[in-house]
């Protein structure tokens, strides 16, 4: 499994004409190399995220996901793509709130054709992993920003996926948290031999990761003197300087 | 995890969305099957309604002439009770010596019933039924009169009459006409007890009934052992009406074939076998009176001997005249029994004059000279053949014209044989062919039929004429040698013409033959040929031609309880905007929660759920919602439907009974309305849903759920509406004008809400384009002005919901404004001669026929004599003499049906059919909506097209445009069915359809065709009354107080129209209240996207709330912005339903009230500024940080 983008744009339509976000972009990624993806805000680090995602379609250039391009497929083959292969968290979990933490773990499986049992018995082992075994039952509501997190990180793994993308997955928690939210990601990401990408603003999330690269003009640059900054906090979190 | 437990968790834990979008459905389900319901009721109501009111009986036969009562026992019905049913007036008599006035009450039916009327049913109350001397009244009539147990009406009803009352012979006086009968009221039963309401012709308003004793209104009528109408129950019509040809007798039909024994019964009185001086005087032939003995007793077998002599058999009619089919089968019978006949016309001419002298009052015999004895001849010696010009005078030796030559011209004065309101007298010539021997078959009396009054005199001073004759002329004349005639020979003809001739100066809608002769050319017995030729006849003669018709009054009553007007269709078209408008609440209520759940349907396509899958579970979810939502709605249906028929017996013009409309509920219209409701509910769900289809699943993370414009750029999407705005109009404009050519009603509504809904599209097409368009104006300045102006543009940001929000609200406007358009009142010009009053400003009605033209000698004189009777007030009467100078009348002729007018909730099966008078028709007038006219004469005056004549025999008629279009389903140039006299189908072609007319009730035809086809119509029951406008009260109460026993009831024509009107409006009325619902449903959607504005920008205000905004700022701001999808939605409704009814407007058919209107659209706008500042109030005051935290 490899990850291949060559030639990446992506362009905005305004009413003022089209806006370039990523321009002429390449990156490749082998299964189990992890990377972390830095910059400031609005130079389309989410938009690459929601690229490699699938979620978003380029304006040109190719994605290569073990060999296939997945912008070729149809709207339900590539829906099914994603469901197997790639895994999401976000800054705000999105998390259902009207479901208990195991349901929203399984959510996916909804629409896949794997076995139940099985999948909730890795579901169970997930939240095992993650550290909530004892809230299996439990709303959103009633969990705190971090465990909200890793409810999160459980459900993008839930069907071995390939890729995990993590889009600012630290954003919303205070650094104590944030750190162990991140290093559990990391280790579940090479437990699972995953490909992961993480967009954040944190260096010092970014510094566990093995590789990281800085977004700037439209495409992906190593950072700058191999110095980490923190370009911009997200709330709360103060804005430090190395 | 599954699928189900999502859903259930989706639907449970939205439960404030959700219901929001459930109660929008319940709302619309409880609309559209609410006004299903409506329909229900209605028809169920008329049903039941019918079935009360029709108690037992499935068939009426209702007779112009009385028949046997016993008829009603070979019928083989499994129940059949023989009664009389008159209409006319009451009067409630003050007690004696109280100074109280006399109360009249007219239009009430009188019913003579026993028995075997009442109903007895097991379960039912039984009634005493008082059977000596008193009647029963109901409550409803017991209130109007004011009558108490015990005391005594009187009730005028009209007598029936032998010799049709128009007719030269026909008795028209009051006394003739009108029988007054006194009756204690013995039982007063309430309106809801078992046969209390009974009535053939059902409808909501209780009749004012009176039950008399059977054998007392018989004795009360003369019309002992008769009756008028027989009512059964069970059987077919078919079978009923086969029994009934069995069961008919000669004297069921008025006729007697008379032989020489019956002609001595019918003398014979006392039945005792001979003949007193009393029986026969006057009565029998001289050679008959010279046989009597000492005594002056006459024996049988002298009369028999008499008749037998004379050698032939007379079919005679107890009406005088003998109908035309009753002829027709007499010839037929005749032919079959071997009997040679002889019809025979036999009239009175008021004098026979050479020039120089003359005959008063004279019977002549119009006959077929040449026949053979017995049955002739009549010509003179060496005369072979009388032609038609010719007359031969009997050989009377005292005769003033005994001297007159052979060749002289003899000239014939007679009445004219019909008499319309006033008798003409008419002349005829003809050359004297010679004399006859007045002996043999010219001596015979009996060639005349009976008329009683004059036939059984013994002198003409004891003659008591008919209203025709002038009794002092006959005075001055019938002297000397004409009473001596008259004293011997009776009623033998002075003259003879042919049969041709006769029955063309006597012939008349009745019948143009007294008798027809017969004679056995076999030498048979006369008694044995009367048997077999009354056995011939009866075979031959058909019940539908003497007017014997059972009709199938429940089953025709029940088709008719679907109703005039389908109201659930009326009130489904009345709903149409408020289930609109619910519906668009709905989707406007989804969407707001598919907003509020963006992120979470990002989540499902960002973990690989397929678009469909979403979709179809987002519509699952809906379609649940739809389904709950559904079955909620129409439990509030039924609630909804009972407040409609509230608003709609509050509405109808003077109320309905509380009794009546009662809600009735269908498993059908439940099931229709929830499969309706639910059905367009989850088209407008996935409708709604439709937009995230097309926004990218990160952006839908990010909350977004409005697409990025990527695909197509914006300025062509604006071109493109601004295309579809153009089209819209273009096609507006094309088919405005299609409602003037459209003749037919639904078109024309069709084509007026088709104009109006094009033009709406349009509007709301360019108000897209604006909204889309870059190019708005720059916000700038400061103050009020300023943030309105942010409050417009901020209108813009969404197009899709403020295009909704201002289409629901255009939609509410345009049906306030179109309804108020079109609500009509009697104008000021109504009494104008082109107006619907035609200028005459007094209509009237009356129960029992007037005979007389009431603008005549004859008519006034009855007007005069009738106020004298009452008032005897000579100072009075000089003065109502004095106006009615200045009062014309046009009377029209009335064939009693069913009221086609709006005022009738039933659908009319058989109209009322009106026979207008030739003045009218020339006279013209009156306002037209449209017409066939094609030539200038007609043009000029539509009234012209009644004279039309059509190649398929169709009879031209002209309508009231509202009757026509909507009670009965037809169109100008669209044939009406119903049948003619002898229940013969008949088609009446709509040839013109009047406006605003007075004429609501029924359709009008030429008085000539409607004398053709409804001979036995006699007299005049509907009058168009103009008066000098100072006069019209004194003129209406002297016409009350003249005709009042009559049931004559005067109406102000402006009043009347507005009792017509009054129902337009309430229909309009009632699509308001509807509309109201519409609007407030609109106002609820102007909140809903209001709070789905301020919770989308809530970081936004509260920031301006951080920079220093007050609260009135922020209130004026989103105020201003949903006070411009206010103005927006009510200026673009308003507007397009003005343009939409320009027309009908330009056509003077609706005036616009312009204070009412804008008052309406300003309570409009009031409401929805306060609902907006109420979910603003509520929204303003939640705390300010957190809600900048979340931006």
């Amino acid at each position: 499994m490899s990850l291949r983008v060559e030639h990446l744009s992506k362009d905005y339509p305004t009413r003022s004409g089209p806006l370039p976000v990523l321009r002429d972009l390449n990156l490749a990624l082998d299964r189990g190399e992890a990377l972390a993806v830095m910059g400031p805000s609005g130079s389309g680090k989410s938009t690459l995220l929601h690229i490699l995602g699938t979620l978003d379609r380029p304006t040109s250039g190719r994605i290569d996901l073990d060999g296939k391009d997945p912008f070729a497929l149809s709207e339900p083959e590539l829906a099914d793509f994603r469901n197997r292969h790639i895994g999401f968290v976000f800054q705000d979990h999105y998390l259902l709130p009207q479901c208990s933490v195991l349901e929203n773990v399984l959510i996916p499986t909804l629409v896949s054709r794997e076995d139940r049992g099985q999948a909730e018995a890795w579901a169970r082992q997930l939240l095992e992993r993650v550290g909530l075994a004892q809230r299996l039952d439990h709303r959103p509501a009633e969990l705190s920003g971090g465990e909200r997190q890793r409810v999160a990180v459980a459900r993008a793994l839930i069907h071995h996926p390939a890729l995990v993308l993590a889009d600012e997955p630290t954003g919303n928690l205070d650094r104590r948290t944030a750190q162990s939210v991140g290093q559990m990601l990391l280790d579940l990401h090479r437990e699972q031999n995953t490909i992961l990408v993480v967009v954040t603003h944190s260096a010092e999330l970014a510094r566990q990761f093995p590789r990281q690269m800085e977004m700037g003009d439209g495409t992906l640059q190593p950072p700058d003197g191999g110095a980490l900054t923190e370009i911009q906090a997200p709330p709360g979190e103060g804005v430090r300087r190395p | 995890m599954s699928f189900a437990r999502l859903l259930l968790r989706n639907l449970l834990y939205h439960w404030r969305g959700n219901g929001a979008v459930l109660l929008g459905v319940a709302v619309g389900t409880a609309v559209l099957t609410g006004a299903l319901l409506v329909g229900d009721s209605l028809r169920g109501s008329l049903r039941g309604l019918t079935e009360e009111q029709l108690g037992w009986v499935d068939h009426a036969l209702v007779s112009g002439r009385f028949v046997r009562a016993d008829l009603s026992t070979g019928l083989g019905a499994a129940r059949a009770a023989p009664v009389i049913l008159l209409q006319g007036a009451a009067t409630r008599l003050p007690p004696d010596g109280s100074s109280e006035l006399p109360r009249r009450v007219g239009h009430i039916t009188v019913i003579g019933v026993d028995d075997r009327f009442w109903p007895n049913r097991p379960g039912e109350v039984a009634l005493v039924v008082p059977k000596r001397n008193g009647v029963v009244i109901n409550a409803a009539l017991a209130n109007d009169l004011g009558v108490t147990l015990g005391e005594t009406i009187a009730l005028h009803v009209q007598r029936s009459s032998g010799v049709p009352r128009e007719t030269l012979l026909g008795r028209r006086d009051e006394q003739s006409i009108l029988a007054r009968l006194q009756f204690p009221v013995q039982l007063i039963i309430p309106d809801a007890a078992p046969g209390a309401r009974f009535n053939l012709n059902p409808s909501p308003a209780t009749p004012r009934t009176v039950f008399v004793p059977l054998r007392l209104l018989q004795e009360g009528l003369g019309e002992r052992g008769r009756v008028n109408a027989i009512l059964t129950q069970g059987e077919t019509a078919e079978e009923l009406q086969a029994n009934l040809k069995k069961h008919l007798t000669l004297d069921d039909w008025g006729l007697v074939v008379l032989d020489p024994a019956s002609r001595f019964a019918r003398l014979d009185r006392d039945g005792d076998g001979k003949l007193s001086l009393s029986e026969w005087k006057g009565r029998v032939p001289q050679a008959v009176a010279n046989t009597a003995d000492a005594d002056n007793v006459v024996s049988r077998q002298a009369v028999v001997d008499y008749y037998s002599r004379r050698g032939y058999l007379s079919l005679e009619s107890r009406q005088l005249y003998l109908e035309p089919t009753t002829v027709k089968a007499a010839l037929a019978a005749a032919e079959e029994a071997h009997l040679r006949a002889a019809p025979t016309l036999v009239s009175l001419a008021n004098s026979i004059s050479d020039g120089a002298n003359s005959i008063p009052y004279s019977v002549v015999a119009a006959l077929d000279p040449a026949q053979a004895a017995p049955l002739g001849p009549f010509l003179p010696k060496g005369v072979e053949r009388l032609a038609d010009n010719e007359i031969v005078l009997s050989g009377w030796p005292q005769s003033p014209l005994k001297d007159t030559p052979v060749g002289s011209k003899i000239t014939l004065t007679y009445f004219a044989p019909e008499a319309h309101g006033t008798t003409v007298a008419r002349t005829a010539e003809f050359t004297l062919a010679g004399r006859i021997p007045l002996a043999g078959v010219a001596d015979d009396p009996d060639l005349a039929p009976e008329f009683p009054g004059i036939t059984d005199k013994t002198a003409p001073g004891e003659w008591e004429p008919p209203s025709s004759f002038d009794r002092k002329d006959i005075d001055a004349k019938m002297k000397g040698v004409h009473e001596q005639y008259w004293r011997n020979y009776r009623t033998t003809p002075k003259a003879f013409v042919t049969l041709a001739k006769g029955r063309e100066i006597w012939g008349s809608r009745f019948g143009d033959t007294t008798s027809v002769r017969l004679a056995p050319e076999d030498g048979r017995s006369l008694e044995g040929a009367a048997a077999d030729f009354r056995t011939q006849l009866l075979e031959r003669l058909k019940p539908e031609d003497g007017g014997f018709v059972f009709d199938p009054v429940r089953e025709r009553a029940l088709q008719a309880s679907a109703g005039g007007n389908d109201f659930g269709g009326l009130f489904l078209g009345f709903s149409f905007f408020l289930i609109a408008a619910a519906l668009l609440l709905v989707g406007l209520l989804f969407r707001l929660n598919l907003d509020r759940r963006a992120s979470e349907i990002g989540l499902l396509l960002a973990t690989g759920y397929r678009r469909r899958i979403v979709f179809v579970l987002l519509l699952t979810e809906g379609a649940i919602l739809a389904a709950v939502g559904g079955l909620a709605g129409l439990a509030l249906a039924v609630l909804y439907s009972r407040l409609l028929l509230e608003v709609l017996r509050g509405l109808w013009p003077g109320g309905l009974e509380p009794s009546f409309l009662r809600p009735y509920v269908t498993v059908s219209s439940l099931a229709i309305g929830f499969v309706a409701a639910f059905a367009v509910s989850v088209l407008t769900i996935a409708w709604a849903m439709q937009t995230l289809r097309k926004v990218a699943p990160a952006a839908l993370l990010a909350g977004e759920t409005t697409a990025a414009p990527e695909a197509t750029p914006t300025g062509r999407r604006r071109l493109w509406s601004a295309w579809v705005a153009l089209g819209f109009a273009a096609l507006a404009v094309v088919h405005l004008p299609l409602g003037w050519l459209r003749h037919g009603s639904e078109m024309q509504a069709m084509t007026f809400f088709g104009s109006g809904f094009f033009l709406l599209i349009a509007a709301l097409a360019a108000t897209w384009a604006w909204m889309r368009s870059t190019r708005q104006a720059a916000v700038g300045g400061h103050g009020a002005a300023a943030l309105a102006k942010l409050g417009v543009r901020n209108a813009a940001r969404h197009p899709l919901r403020s295009l909704l929000t201002a289409g629901l609200l255009a939609a509410a406007a345009f049906l306030l404004v179109a309804v108020e358009s079109f609500r009509r009142r009697a104008g000021d010009d109504f009494l104008l001669p082109t107006s619907g009053s035609g200028g005459f400003n007094l209509v009237a009605e009356s129960d029992v026929p007037i005979y007389q033209d009431l603008n005549g000698k004859e008519g006034r004189q009855e007007i005069s004599d009738g106020v004298e009777r009452r008032l005897h007030d000579p100072q009075a009467l000089k003065a109502l003499q004095e106006t009615l100078k200045d009062v014309s009348v046009e009377q029209f002729r009335v064939r009693a049906g069913d009221d086609a007018s709006c005022l009738n909730l039933y659908q009319p099966r058989k109209p009322r059919l009106l026979g207008v008078p030739s003045s009218l028709v020339d006279r013209g007038g009156f306002r037209f909506a449209d017409s066939l006219a094609r030539t200038p004469d007609e043009k000029e005056d539509p009234w012209r097209l009644l004279n039309r004549t059509f190649d398929d025999g169709a009879v031209p008629v002209i309508g009231e445009a509202n009757t026509v279009k909507w009670m009965l389903k037809g169109d100008l140039g669209k044939d009406i069915s119903v049948t003619d006299d002898q229940g013969q189908p008949l088609k009446l072609r709509v040839v013109a359809l009047l406006s605003d007319s007075v004429f609501q009730s029924g359709l009008l035809m030429s008085g000539t065709n409607f004398l053709r086809l409804y001979p036995s119509s006699e007299g005049y029951n509907f009058f168009l009354i103009r008066t000098p406008p100072k006069d019209a009260d004194g003129v209406q109460r002297a016409l009350e107080t003249a005709l009042g026993e009559r049931g004559f009831e005067v109406t102000p024509s402006a009043r009347r129209l507005e009792a017509y009107l009054a129902v337009e409006n309430m229909y309009l009325s009632t699509f308001q209240v509807l509309g109201g619902f519409g609007l407030l449903l609109g106002t609820l959607g102007l909140a809903v996207v209001l709070l789905r504005s301020v919770w989308e920008r809530r970081g936004e205000l509260a920031l301006l709330r951080a920079l220093g905004y007050r609260h009135r700022a922020l209130a004026w701001l989103l105020l201003s912005e949903n006070g411009f999808l206010l103005l927006l939605g009510l200026g673009i409704g308003s507007v397009t339903a003005l343009l939409a009814v320009a027309p009908h407007l330009l056509g003077g058919e609706g005036a616009i009230p312009w204070p009412e209107l804008l008052g309406m659209l300003a309570a409009v706008l009031l409401v929805g500024l306060l609902v907006a500042a109420a979910a603003l109030a509520a929204t303003l005051r939640a705390p300010l940080v957190p809600a900048l935290r979340r931006e």
